[in-house]
C-alpha cells in the first residue's frame, strides 16, 4: 500500500482509538460498546465495496440533534466537573457522523481534531494506566496520521490547484503523480519514528520541569491514593460509592515472629493506614483532628534495612515483637500501613518517616527519593506495655478530654444494648483505674457483640440507604435500616462507645485475609480495605475492636475470584509503576531529580577518576614498577588512544571509498584489492570538492569528466587521466603497480595546485 | 541568491493558543497526563521548526529550460530538486513560479496578485513533489495555462513546504531568471478552406521537372533489372524491339502564403458597434487565425510562408517541416502590436512565387492586397474566426494539425494535383 492510500485507513484507526480511549477514561461500557461498534462498522459501510456515505442533510439532522443533546445534558450538569464528559460525549458523536460522511481534506482535518479533543476530554478525567497506554498509542499513531495528513493535502492541493487553472474548456490535463515505492515508505517511516523519538524526549523534559506547585495546587499524590486503592483517609458516610469490589493487589505482607520466621498470623492482620478521632456531624463525616497532628517526629532510615525505633526505649526482647513487611504492588501513597503499634521501621532507602504521636499512624515525607514506595517493614507489639505506649505517643497519647457524642438517638440505642447486656455504663464507684479500663472494655464488646451478631445485615449495595435531611447516617444505621457496610459499622461502635463516655476512634486500612500458606505471604487487594475501632484501654493504650461480622469478611474477600488472579500482579506490578513514577510525580520528586542531577554528574566524574587512579595503582604495583610505572601507563594509554584514532580514521576512509567506488557487491578478495588501490579516486573527489567542483552523485565518473573539459579545462585533463586510471581498475581488473601510484599521487598534487586547495 | 523564510500560519496560531490553554488547565488541575500532553504539543512545536529546517536546509532547486507555449495549450514547467542532506528526507514540498510582471509592487498582497493574475499573461504556478530522497535529484512539474502570446519572463522560484506538522511554513526563494515565448492560439479550421484556398490560384498541387515517383509523365528510358513490370510501356518497346519503363515526375507539394495585415494602426479599425471586442482583441483574433491556417496547412503537407504587413518583421520564405513551422509561431507570438505601423512595401506581396496567398486583416479585408487576377488572394478578416474554426473547445489541447484536418487538406492536395494533370493534358 502507497503512503497515500495508507492515510484513509490510518485516520480510521485514530479516531477508532480515541473512542476506545474515552470510553476508558469515562469508565462507560455501554459508551464502548454503542460508540465502538458503529466506529468500526463505519469503516465497512463507507469504504467497503459499496463505499455508500451518509447525505449531507441527514448528517445536518443528526449534528443539530448531538448539539441539542449536548446543551440539554449541559443544563442538568452537577459542575464543572461533568463539563469535560459532555463535551466529550459531544465529540464522541460527531466523530461518528463524520466517519460516516464522505470525506474531503477538510473533513479529515475536523476528524483528527474532533479525536484530539476526545482524548483531551479523556485527560481531564482520568489517569488511569489503561488510558495512559492508549494516550500512548494515540500520540504515536497521532504523529504518524498527521505527516500522513500533510502529504494528502499536498496531494489534494496540487490536484485541485491544477484542474482549476485550467480553462473551463481544457479536455486534457496533466495529472498530478504521487510517489510509490519502498524508499519513500522506509525513509517516511524513518522520518515518522525520529521525530516520535525526539517528540517523546522532549515531552519528558516539559513534563520532567514543568512547575507543578502553581496556584498551590501540588496535590497529586492525594487525589489519586483515595480513588485508586479503595482506601481513603477520611470517611464520608453519605458516600455510598467508596467501597471498592476490585481484585487488584494493593500490597503484600509477609508476617515474621519474634524469631524472624515467616508466620501466619493467627488473626486476621489489621494494617493502619489513617486514624480518624473526630466526627463532623455537619458533614457526616469521619476525619483526623488537628489535636491528633499537632504532635509529629521524624525519623530517618538508613537505607540498609536496619531498624529504627520510633520511640527513645529500647526494644524489650521480653515482649512479643512481631515484624511486617510490606512490598507494594499498586498503590502508590505515603500512608505506611503498619499493625498496632509500630515500634521501629526499616527500609530499603534513604526515606524520612513522620509518626504521628497520638494516633501512632505512620507517614512518608515525601522529601526523599524516587520511587519511594517500594518496601518497608515495620515491628510491632500487639501487646504493647504501658511504658512503650507512653514512650512512643508521649503527652499527646494520653487521655485528657470529656469525649461524647452530639446524637442522642446513637445513645438511646447503646444503653439500650447494654441494658439489655446487663451492663452499667458508667463504672462502678471506687473501682480504681485497671478496674475503669477494663469495664469500659466490656462495654465495648458487649456493643461489638451486638453489631456482630444484633440483627445487622453486612453489605456494599447501600443502593437503599437513603439518606434523611435531619437524621445522621449513624442513627439510620443503628435504628432504621440495620444494614450497611464495614464503615458504618465501624462509625456505629465508634459512636455508641463515645455516647457512653468511653474514647474510641475509626481507624482505616488494609485487613489481610488471603495467606499462601507456603510462603506465608498474605495478598491485600483493593476489596480488602477495611474500617474497625480503637477503644482505649489505659492510659496510653488501646485496644482493637472490629463490629463487622468476621465470616462477611472472608466472604468478601473470596468473592470475584477469576483465574485472572494469578496474572494479576503483572498488570499491578506496572500499574504501580505508572502511580508511583507517573501519576505521583510531584514537586518534590521534581526537587529530587534536580539536586541527583545537580550532585550527580561531579559525583560520578569523581567516581570515574577515583577508579581509574585504584586501577592504575593495582596495575602498576602488579608489574612492580614503582614510581616510574605511571609515566610508562600513560605511555600506553597514549599509543593506544592514538591507535584507536588511527584505526577510526582508516575505518572511515576505507568505507568511503568503498561507498563511491560501489564495492558493495563484490568479493571479499576483489573488495579488498580494490579497496588499497582505489583511495586515490576518493582523494580526487575530495580535492574537486575542496575547490567547489563536487561531483553529483548520480553522474558517472567519464559523464563527470565530460562535462569539467567545458566547465575547467585547466584541471579536465588531470582528471581524465585520473578517471581513466579509476575505470582501468575498478572495471578492467588492472593492478596498480608502485610506478602506477606514484604516477598518480603526483597527478593529485598537480590538480591540488592548479584548484589551489591543500593535500596531505 | 536564495532568501529564507519562516511564516506562523494561521493553524499554528490555533494550535499554540490551544498548548496554551492545556499548559493552564494542567497548571490549575493536579493531573500528570495533562502535563504530558502539555508537553506532547509543545514538543511538535519544536520539533516542527528544526524538523522542517533540517529539511529545507539542503534543498535546491532548478528550472529546466522551459520549451515555448501556446494560448490554451497547458505549458509545462520542470524542475530539478536536489536534496543535498545526507539523512533527512524532505517531503511535501511545492515549488511556486514567480513570474516577472513589470509594474508588480514588492508590497503587493497574495490576495491581489492572485486577482491581478486573472488578466496578466499567466499565473503563478506550483509543482508539488512528494519526496526527494537523502542525495536525491528528482523531477517535478507545474502546469500553466497561458492566456496571451507573446514573451513571459520567469523571475524566482519559491520552494516552499509546511511538513511535518503544516504549524509552520517554511520557504527558500531562488532566483533564476529566464524567458520563454507563448505562441498564439492555433485553431482547428474547416477542411473546405483548405480546400477552396488549393483549388484557386496557383498554389495547388503540382509536379515539377524532376524525376520522382510521382503520376506525371518524365520519360522513357531503357528497362534496367529490378524495374516494376507495371512501369513498362510495352508499345514504346515494341517499336525499339527491346524493354522500356516509363519514367515519373517528382510531385509537388501545395504552397500557401499567409499575409497578416497589420497597416492599420490599432485605434483606426473599424469597430462593429454590435460586437464588444476591443480592436486588439480583433488583431490578436488575425493573428491566432493566421497561426491556425499556417498550422493547419503545414499539417496537410503545404509548403507554408508568412508575412506581416506593417510591422518589421521580414517576409518568411516557403518551407515545409516543424521546425519551419516553430519559427513561422515564433514571429507571430513575437509581434508588437504597440509598435508604430510601417506603410505597406509593395514587394513584400509581389507575385513572385508560385503559391496560393491568403490576407488575414483585423477588421476589413483590403482588396489591394488581393493581387493580380489570375493569381487573386483568399481575403480573411478577424471576424470570420468563429465561423471558419470547426469547434472553439476542440482547438484546445490537441492543436489543428491532426485528423479530420490533414485527412481534409490531403485530399484536397491531390484534388489539386489531378486538376494540374487535367489543364498539363
Amino acid at each position: 500500500m502507497t503512503l497515500l492510500r495508507s492515510f484513509p485507513a490510518a485516520a480510521f484507526a485514530l479516531a477508532l482509538l480515541s473512542i476506545v480511549a474515552f470510553c476508558v477514561a469515562s469508565e462507560s461500557f455501554g459508551l464502548l460498546v454503542v460508540g465502538g461498534t458503529l466506529a468500526a462498522l463505519s469503516w465497512y459501510i463507507t469504504e467497503g465495496p459499496r463505499g455508500r456515505s451518509l447525505p449531507r442533510w441527514t448528517a445536518n439532522i443528526l449534528l443539530v440533534a448531538v448539539v441539542l443533546n449536548a446543551v440539554v445534558e449541559w443544563t442538568q450538569a452537577g459542575g464543572a466537573a461533568e463539563t469535560m464528559g459532555i463535551l466529550g460525549r459531544f465529540s464522541l458523536w460527531l466523530t461518528l457522523i463524520k466517519l460516516y460522511e464522505s470525506k474531503g481534506v477538510r473533513d479529515y482535518a475536523h476528524l483528527l481534531a474532533l479525536s484530539a479533543v476526545l482524548m483531551m476530554a479523556g485527560c481531564m478525567q482520568t489517569v488511569q494506566l489503561a488510558f495512559g497506554v492508549l494516550l500512548l498509542l494515540y500520540a504515536a499513531l497521532g504523529l504518524y496520521v498527521v505527516l500522513l495528513f500533510q502529504l494528502h493535502v499536498g496531494y489534494e492541493r496540487a490536484r485541485t490547484a491544477r484542474r482549476s487553472a485550467a480553462p473551463e474548456n481544457a479536455v486534457l490535463v496533466p495529472p498530478v503523480e504521487a510517489l510509490t515505492g519502498r524508499r519513500p515508505l522506509r525513509q517516511f517511516r524513518g522520518l515518522a519514528a525520529a521525530t516520535a523519538v525526539a517528540g517523546l524526549v522532549l515531552s519528558l523534559v516539559v513534563f520532567v520541569i514543568f512547575p507543578r506547585d502553581i496556584l498551590g495546587r501540588d496535590n497529586f499524590f492525594s487525589n489519586f491514593a483515595r480513588r485508586q486503592s479503595g482506601f481513603s483517609e477520611d470517611v464520608r458516610l453519605t458516600d455510598i460509592s467508596s467501597i471498592s469490589e476490585s481484585r487488584r493487589e494493593v500490597f503484600t505482607v509477609r508476617v515474621l515472629d519474634p524469631r524472624g520466621t515467616p508466620i501466619e498470623y493467627p488473626e486476621p492482620i489489621r494494617l493502619r493506614g489513617a486514624v480518624l478521632d473526630a466526627y463532623s456531624v455537619a458533614d457526616h463525616r469521619w476525619l483526623t483532628s488537628r489535636r491528633a497532628r499537632y504532635s509529629t517526629r521524624t525519623f530517618m532510615t538508613e537505607g540498609d534495612d536496619t531498624f529504627v525505633n520510633l520511640s527513645a526505649l529500647e526494644i524489650d526482647d521480653r515482649v512479643q515483637t512481631y515484624t511486617v513487611e510490606v512490598q507494594m504492588r499498586s498503590l502508590a501513597t505515603d500512608v505506611i500501613f503498619a499493625p498496632y503499634a509500630p515500634i521501629a521501621i526499616a527500609c530499603d532507602a534513604n526515606r524520612t518517616f513522620l509518626l504521628e504521636q497520638a494516633t501512632l499512624a505512620l507517614r512518608d515525607r515525601r522529601t526523599t527519593q524516587l520511587g519511594r514506595y517500594n518496601d518497608y517493614a515495620v515491628r510491632f507489639q500487639p501487646y504493647a506495655p504501658e511504658s512503650v505506649m507512653a514512650a512512643l505517643t508521649g503527652e499527646s497519647g494520653r487521655t485528657n478530654r470529656q469525649v461524647t457524642f452530639p446524637i442522642e438517638a446513637v445513645r438511646v440505642e447503646a444503653l439500650r444494648i447494654l441494658g439489655e447486656a446487663g451492663i452499667d455504663p458508667v463504672p462502678p464507684e471506687g473501682a480504681d483505674a485497671d478496674e475503669v479500663w477494663r469495664h469500659k472494655l466490656r462495654v465495648a464488646r458487649a456493643l461489638t457483640e451486638e453489631l456482630q451478631t444484633g440483627g445487622y445485615r453486612y453489605t456494599t449495595d447501600l443502593s437503599d440507604f437513603v439518606q434523611m435531611e435531619n437524621r445522621d447516617p449513624i442513627d439510620l444505621f443503628i435504628n432504621q435500616y440495620r444494614f450497611g457496610h464495614c464503615e458504618l459499622f465501624a462509625s456505629a461502635l465508634a459512636a455508641m462507645c463515645r455516647s457512653v463516655g468511653i474514647d474510641a476512634r475509626l481507624v482505616t486500612g488494609f485487613i489481610a485475609l488471603d495467606v499462601d500458606e507456603s510462603s506465608k505471604v498474605y495478598t491485600v487487594r483493593e476489596n480488602n480495605a477495611h474500617a474497625w475501632v480503637e477503644v482505649r484501654s489505659g492510659e496510653y493504650t488501646w485496644a482493637t475492636f472490629d463490629p463487622t461480622p468476621p465470616d462477611e469478611l472472608r466472604l468478601r474477600s473470596q468473592a470475584n475470584r477469576s483465574w485472572a488472579d494469578s496474572w494479576r500482579w503483572i498488570w499491578d506490578r506496572i500499574e504501580f509503576m505508572w502511580n508511583s513514577r507517573f501519576v505521583a510525580f510531584d514537586s518534590s520528586t521534581q526537587a529530587t531529580l534536580a539536586e541527583r542531577f545537580g550532585s550527580g554528574w561531579t559525583q560520578s566524574i569523581r567516581n570515574w577518576l577515583a577508579d581509574v587512579r585504584e586501577w592504575a595503582s593495582s596495575v602498576n604495583a602488579a608489574f612492580r614498577l614503582g614510581p616510574s610505572g605511571y609515566i610508562w601507563l600513560g605511555l600506553v594509554a597514549t599509543v593506544i588512544a592514538v591507535a584507536i584514532a588511527a584505526a577510526w580514521t582508516v575505518l572511515r576512509r576505507l568505507l568511503e571509498v568503498r561507498r563511491v567506488a560501489r564495492l558493495e557487491r563484490l568479493s571479499l578478495a576483489e573488495s579488498r584489492r580494490l579497496l588499497r588501490e582505489l583511495g586515490f579516486y576518493l582523494d580526487m573527489l575530495q580535492l574537486l570538492a575542496r575547490g567547489g567542483l563536487a561531483k553529483p552523485a548520480w553522474q558517472p565518473p567519464r559523464a563527470f569528466a565530460t562535462a569539467l573539459a567545458k566547465s575547467r579545462p585547466d584541471v579536465a585533463p588531470i582528471v581524465d587521466e585520473l578517471v581513466d586510471r579509476f575505470y582501468a581498475a575498478r572495471y578492467g581488473g588492472r593492478h596498480l603497480g608502485h610506478a602506477e601510484r606514484r604516477q598518480v599521487n603526483e597527478r593529485l598534487a598537480a590538480l591540488a595546485e592548479r584548484l589551489r586547495v591543500r593535500w596531505r | 541568491m536564495t532568501r529564507r523564510r519562516y511564516h506562523l500560519r494561521f493553524v499554528g496560531f490555533v494550535y499554540i493558543a490551544l498548548a496554551v490553554l492545556v499548559g493552564v488547565a494542567a497548571a490549575n488541575r493536579p493531573n500528570n497526563l495533562l502535563v504530558w500532553v502539555f508537553g506532547v504539543m509543545l514538543s511538535a512545536v519544536l520539533l516542527s521548526g528544526i524538523v522542517s529546517g533540517l529539511m529545507m536546509l539542503g534543498i535546491r532547486v532548478t528550472r529546466l529550460d522551459p520549451r515555448h507555449g501556446r494560448v490554451g495549450e497547458p505549458l509545462l514547467l520542470r524542475y530539478a530538486i536536489t536534496n543535498r542532506s545526507r539523512l533527512v528526507p524532505a517531503f511535501n514540498l511545492n515549488v511556486t513560479e514567480h513570474f516577472d510582471r513589470g509594474d508588480e509592487s514588492p508590497g503587493r498582497s497574495d490576495r491581489r496578485r492572485r486577482s491581478a493574475a486573472k488578466t496578466e499573461a499567466v499565473a503563478d504556478a506550483d509543482a508539488w513533489i512528494m519526496h526527494a530522497g537523502p542525495g536525491e535529484t528528482v523531477h517535478g512539474e507545474a502546469v500553466v495555462w497561458p492566456r496571451r502570446r507573446g514573451p513571459i519572463r520567469f523571475d524566482r522560484l519559491e520552494v516552499w513546504s509546511s511538513f511535518p506538522f503544516g504549524l509552520i511554513r517554511k520557504s527558500i526563494e531562488f532566483s533564476q531568471p529566464q524567458e520563454t515565448l507563448i505562441h498564439p492560439r492555433v485553431h482547428r479550421l474547416r477542411p473546405e478552406l483548405l480546400r477552396s484556398i488549393a483549388m484557386t490560384g496557383s498554389g495547388g498541387m503540382r509536379s515539377n521537372r524532376r524525376l520522382g515517383d510521382g503520376l506525371d509523365f518524365y520519360g522513357t528510358r531503357e528497362y534496367r533489372s529490378g524495374d516494376s513490370v507495371r512501369q513498362i510501356a510495352w508499345k514504346r518497346g515494341a517499336g525499339l524491339d527491346q524493354l522500356v519503363v516509363v519514367e515519373r515526375t517528382q510531385p509537388s507539394p501545395p504552397r500557401l502564403r499567409v499575409v497578416l495585415n497589420l497597416l492599420r494602426p490599432t485605434g483606426e479599425l473599424r469597430l462593429d458597434p454590435d460586437d464588444h471586442r476591443h480592436a486588439r482583441d480583433l488583431e490578436e483574433d488575425a493573428i491566432s487565425l493566421a497561426a491556425s491556417l499556417l498550422a493547419n496547412a503545414e499539417s496537410a503537407g503545404y509548403e507554408v510562408a508568412l508575412t506581416v504587413l506593417g510591422l518589421d518583421v521580414p517576409p518568411l520564405p516557403l518551407r515545409r517541416g516543424y521546425r519551419h513551422l516553430q519559427r513561422l509561431m515564433a514571429a507571430l507570438a513575437g509581434l508588437d502590436l504597440d509598435q508604430p505601423r510601417l506603410p505597406r512595401d509593395s514587394a513584400a506581396t509581389a507575385d513572385f512565387e508560385r503559391a496560393a496567398m491568403v490576407v488575414v486583416s483585423p477588421d476589413r479585408s483590403d482588396p489591394r492586397l488581393a493581387g493580380s487576377a489570375d493569381a487573386s488572394a483568399l481575403l480573411l478578416t478577424a471576424r470570420q474566426l468563429s465561423d471558419l474554426v470547426i469547434d472553439s473547445t476542440e482547438g484546445v489541447g490537441v492543436p489543428g494539425v491532426t485528423g479530420d484536418g490533414g485527412a481534409e487538406g490531403a485530399r484536397a492536395g491531390q484534388q489539386g494535383a489531378a486538376r494540374t494533370r487535367e489543364s498539363a493534358a
